[in-house]
């Protein structure tokens, strides 16, 4: 009998030392099916095949650790992209006309073959990305598994009859998370009834063309996805601009994104969904579990090397225990691993970006020599550091978010308070970590941080993106995930215009500028002798222009003047918007719902004045006005009880205990108002209002420029109904200058443009010119718009108010947070 | 052989605040065996190394002088010579940790060593202090350890007093250790906290806490006859607690998990924790023992398997 490895003395040595040794995840499968493909590479798929290799040029694929050449892609050209999204469009139609369960049932296929090539799928996401194959296992392709079977269901999640699918979803690659970035986004999509075109990222391309070969084998029709690769960024461009895509989502560089919105908003109807920059954060109090948060951290701090939005970076510690916990993370990064992210006794793997590795060298050493902080790495013969950093400088880019890799940036506060101010001061915003045994101050916290995700006492790695702020608009969870993919029948079907984008940057500088004759304010006589001001902090207030505008009734004749408000005035409206939005927003909703009322029952007693005026201005009939005050009434009322019905719900998740969803407010919202092509000035305006305000925003109103009356008198009730000074702010004037402030002031957070539709081309080309304006600027700071039209949406059979579009204001009055409490205390007897 | 602790003043400080999170510990807790892995020689190699961390324990009603014996004779011989031998190591080279029995086979145990010549080097472990309730009198659970270290045990594995740590007297619990670790002598004493019976894991912690602060040479997870024994859970709460003793006292106190540890695969995973949780020394016998006594017979058969390639049949492995 003989051993069959003789090292016997190695075996005397490691039970001495009690050592490692590489244990690598075998890649075997997936060279053989790399070589499958056309030996090695990577043509478009256009129409369920692979796209002929001619002489086309191509680029390479490689492993970022060793540098060695993986595949080889194909480099499309113009012509080339222009038929992948051809493809696309045609086969959208017969797609959407499929039953939606026939669509689920794929999506459900695609679920279960993940499982059944579940290692040769693991191995391609971490062989291309860096990552280590045991994260992306059990991390990445379980939530993949998890995100399909989700959408499998989606029936059960949202009723599709008051929506239709968007058309084409461009979906632009993601180079760590590539799979689960894009099945987030693809399952959703196709379970709506969208065609997708993929672009994958160059660097990181493999798991894409893979996830189609196992939809391909799923049952999933060809055309449905077609994938297209492009070296040069040219492709952003060419994609993001074409008006056949009704959808781009894109997740990765914010800079990238920004170039996104602009390209885009040539057609005001694509839709964007971004996941741009950021890193989470983590707050550690000194009633917290100390050395499992050291756990998450760690965690956090390497997942995906440091390169991930959900990255954690930051780390936030009670001044009391600052040392302890310093010592305790210094200790365990000292045990970290870095090298060959195949290894299974490996931490870290590389970055997948040698530029990144380069600037994270230079951050690091740039923090200790230019910003004087105090940086320890770890593993120090290996090739990607991991460092703690203490006393970071608060402008550093390493403190901005801006760099890539695996460290975390120690900050010590006194209070909860101070707690929460210090990671609310940010541009982004993904997710926040609380460590602490305290469930009244981790609730609280939760409460009050600007964050989509808070996780208590864990991590939200597992569980996909949510982002806000300057980190993007993306919700993976719920109805908001599959409604990123739909129209709803309340937008109007609107072509892409035809503007150049050059057009458009051009209106862009111009947009809004006031012009001399935009206000005539000399009349010869007025119908209504009255006074009217802007409405600024609860306050009536002459417009910082000292100047007037005319109203006219609907025969043109001078009906009244009211203030001719600028930029001041904008400023001074969000400014006391956003200093009462605080209050409001934390008032009770019971509290919400008795000024709302009480605000009803003025506005009830008042009707016969509003009908009264509404008559004198479009010259509708006594009933007809009648009629419009009355619903004005009912919506009142509707939100008014409504305010206490929407607090938010708990979700499924696989972990023991709850995933809460809070439905949060937005801030200051900007509702640019229009009058509606059937004249109903006042209840258009009054129902986005109501329904901004009750679900906990403060609004500044610009009241629709030809005829702001009669919700301008709205104020008056406004000042007796108890409704506190700031909440609503009314302001008059000219429609595009006052859009171009509201939308380029950053304490606005959403602006809701109700454009009107109009057949006269001038008029269309006016409203549109603004659409664009808002979508081009938004970019800036990634800030919500909606674009609706100034209609008054009522049922068609009776006549009545549609309950579902009052849902849908709300809907879009709020954004979700997602609050992870994991329970447990019970282990034994 | 094993590590001493002179333990310290009882200090309040220590026990207060303690705030442990289950849905993280059992979180990382499961992570050792995805994390960190080993294969082939280095296996083999761990594997060896976890058999010099056993305490071979029986502790059943049934025992008797022959089956202490035999207990004696695997414990000196663990491994197969031929099978040792293909792997570089001398007969009696490799040994288990130590034997475990009841008092009352101490001295059947130490009578059996010493016919092998073992004696001097595998120690007899012995629980006591009314093992495995502990709801005896503090009169007989003292003299018990007196008796019990008479017949020859070197190291003691008493039970700690649940009723004190459950209603909170840690003074008391305290007290006790201190004056059964001066029973005990020159022998080591472990100290069982029977963690399936302390309801929550602050009480794990504190206890252990308050094992170290009486002196207490190893904390042991528990007695085998609990409703739930060694897990990975309750036992890195307790790594956890010696990491902060030993930073704030400079002595390293021992740990030895006991209870349903029974797979090779088991044996590399507790390595790997007391490896990454704390140091290597913490991985020698000096300060780490495994409780157990069906382990020893899976892990020669994963040594019979790395020398020949073959799965064993359970009458090539006495």
């Amino acid at each position: 009998m003989s051993a069959l490895n003789p090292s016997l003395s190695n075996i005397k040595k490691v039970f001495t030392s009690l050592s490692y040794d590489p244990v690598l995840d075998s890649d075997a499968a997936l060279k053989s099916w790399i070589t499958a493909h056309n030996n090695g590479t990577f043509a478009p798929i256009i129409n369920g095949q692979y796209h002929k290799i001619e002489e086309k040029k191509c680029f390479d694929v490689k492993n970022p650790f060793n540098g060695n050449i993986l595949a080889k892609l194909v480099d499309s050209d113009k012509h080339l992209v222009n038929q992948a999204i051809e493809s696309s469009v045609s086969s959208a139609k017969s797609w959407s006309s499929l039953d939606q369960t026939d669509r689920e049932r794929i999506v459900y296929n695609m679920a279960r073959n993940v499982q059944k090539h579940l290692n040769i799928l693991v191995a391609c996401e971490s062989v291309c990305s860096g990552r280590t194959s045991r994260e992306v296992k059990d991390l990445d392709i379980a939530q993949v598994i998890k995100t399909l079977y989700y959408y499998a269901g989606s029936s059960a999640l949202l009723d599709l009859q008051d929506y239709s699918p968007v058309g084409t979803v461009a979906i632009f690659g993601y180079s760590d998370s590539s799979l689960l970035s894009l099945v987030n986004k693809l399952a959703a999509a196709l379970v709506s009834g969208n065609t997708c075109l993929i672009i994958p990222h160059k660097l990181n391309p493999l798991s894409a063309f893979m996830f189609v070969d196992i939809a391909a084998e799923s049952g999933l029709p060809s055309g449905v996805i077609n994938v297209v690769t492009c070296q040069s960024n040219e492709i952003y461009n060419l994609v993001s601009s074409d008006s056949r895509i009704g959808c781009i989502c894109f997740d990765g560089k914010t800079s990238t994104g920004q170039e996104l919105i602009k390209q885009s908003s040539v057609n005001p109807w694509a839709k964007l969904l971004l996941c741009v920059e950021g890193k989470s954060s983590m707050i550690v109090y000194e009633s917290a579990d100390v050395d499992s948060a050291i756990e998450t951290a760690v965690d956090g701090c390497l997942y995906s090397n440091g390169q991930h939005r959900y990255s954690l970076n930051k780390i936030f510690v009670q001044e009391n225990i600052y040392e302890s916990f310093l010592r305790k993370l210094e200790c365990r990064f000292d045990k970290l691993r870095q090298g060959n992210h195949m290894d299974k006794c490996n931490d870290i793997g590389c970055l997948i970006d040698k530029n990144d590795l380069d600037k994270f060298r230079r951050a690091l050493s740039e923090e200790a020599s230019e910003f004087g902080a105090k940086v320890k790495t770890f593993a120090n013969h290996a090739q990607l550091t991991p460092a703690i950093i203490e006393n970071s400088s608060l402008n550093s880019q390493i403190n901005l978010n801006e760099v890539n890799g695996p460290y975390v940036l120690l900050i010590p506060f006194r209070t909860v308070k101070e707690s929460v101010q210090l990671a609310n001061t940010s541009r982004f915003a993904t997710a926040v970590c609380l460590y602490s045994q305290n469930i009244s101050l981790v609730m609280e916290v939760a409460y009050l941080l600007n964050q989509p995700t808070v996780c208590i006492n864990s991590f939200p790695i597992e569980r996909g993106v949510q982002t806000r702020k300057q980190s993007g608009n993306y919700s993976i969870h719920g109805v908001a995930s599959v409604k990123n993919f739909l129209l709803s029948k309340w937008q109007a079907n609107n072509d892409a215009p035809t503007t150049s984008l050059d057009q458009v940057q051009k209106n862009v500088k111009l947009f809004g500028t006031l012009s001399a004759d935009s206000a005539i304010p000399l009349a010869s006589h007025l119908t209504q002798d009255k006074t009217y001001k802007l409405y600024i902090g609860g306050k009536q207030q002459r417009p910082d222009t000292q100047s007037s505008r005319q109203v006219k009734d609907f025969a043109g004749k001078s009906y009244c003047l009211v203030g001719e408000a600028s930029r001041k005035d904008v400023r001074n409206a969000v400014e006391a918007a956003n200093s009462a939005f605080g209050p409001w927003s934390k008032r009770s909703n019971f509290n919400k719902a008795q000024i709302l009322y009480y605000f009803a029952e003025i506005f009830t007693q008042k009707s016969q004045l509003f009908v009264h005026k509404l008559k004198q201005l479009t010259n509708k009939s006594q009933s007809e006005c009648e009629k419009e005050i009355k619903m004005c009434s009912h919506v009142i009322n509707y939100f008014a009880g409504k305010c206490d019905k929407y607090v938010g719900r708990l979700n499924d998740t696989t972990e023991y205990g709850y995933l809460m969803e809070i439905n949060e407010p937005l801030g200051v919202v900007a509702i640019v108002g229009g009058r509606g092509a059937k004249f109903s000035p006042l209840l258009n305006i009054l129902q986005h209002l109501v329904g901004a305000i009750a679900h906990g925003n403060t609004v500044v109103l610009v009241a629709d420029e030809n005829m702001p009356l009669p919700s301008l008198d709205l104020y008056e009730i406004f000042d007796t109904c108890d409704m506190p000074a700031g909440v609503v702010n009314i302001l008059t004037g000219n429609k595009h200058h006052l859009t171009k402030y509201l939308t380029e002031h950053q304490l606005v957070a959403s602006v809701w443009y109700l454009y009107d539709q109009n057949e006269n081309s001038q008029m269309a080309a006016y409203e549109l010119n603004a659409l664009q304006f808002v979508k081009y600027t938004s970019n800036y700071s990634l800030k919500k718009y909606w674009f609706v039209p100034s209609e008054v949406q009522v049922q068609d059979k009776d006549q009545t108010l549609d309950k579902k579009y009052l849902n849908e204001i709300g809907f879009n009055s709020t954004q979700p947070k997602y609050i992870h409490l994991p329970m447990g205390i019970i282990f034994a007897n | 052989m094993v590590s001493h602790n002179p333990g310290i003043n009882f200090d309040e400080k220590l026990i207060n605040n303690v705030n442990l999170n289950l849905t993280a510990i059992k979180k990382r807790a499961s992570e050792y065996a995805t994390r960190r892995t080993v294969k082939k020689e280095h296996q083999v190699a761990w594997l060896l190394r976890a058999i010099t961390c056993i305490d071979l324990t029986t502790l059943s009603g049934d025992d008797t002088e022959s089956n202490v014996q035999k207990l004696c004779y695997k414990a000196s011989n663990p491994i197969r010579a031929d099978l040792l031998k293909e792997l570089g190591f001398q007969p009696k080279e490799l040994t288990c940790g130590a034997v475990c029995v009841y008092p009352s086979r101490v001295s059947d145990a130490f009578g059996a060593l010493s016919s092998f010549k073992m004696n001097e080097k595998i120690p007899v472990a012995a629980v006591a202090t009314g093992f495995p309730s502990g709801q005896y009198h503090l009169e007989t659970r003292l003299r018990e350890i007196k008796l019990t270290v008479a017949d020859g045990a070197s190291e003691i594995d008493i039970v700690i007093n649940r009723t004190a740590a459950l209603q909170g007297n840690w003074k008391l619990l305290y007290d006790e250790l201190k004056q059964m670790k001066e029973a005990c002598g020159n022998a080591h004493m472990k100290s069982i906290l029977a963690v399936g019976e302390l309801g929550t894991l602050e009480n794990v912690y504190k206890a252990s806490m308050v094992a170290m602060m009486a002196g207490t040479d190893f904390i042991k997870t528990s007695t085998g006859k609990e409703g739930v024994n060694a897990t990975l859970v309750n036992a890195l709460v307790m790594i956890r607690a010696l990491r902060d003793f030993y930073w704030i006292t400079g002595y390293k106190v021992g740990f030895k998990p006991a209870g349903g540890i029974r797979t090779a695969k088991d044996a590399c995973v507790w390595l790997t924790m007391m490896k990454e949780e704390l140091d290597e020394e913490w991985t020698t016998n000096k300060l780490f023992r495994l409780g157990a006594s069906a382990l020893l017979g899976d892990i020669e058969r994963q040594v019979y398997h790395y020398v020949t390639g073959r799965y064993a049949a359970a009458y090539e492995l006495p």
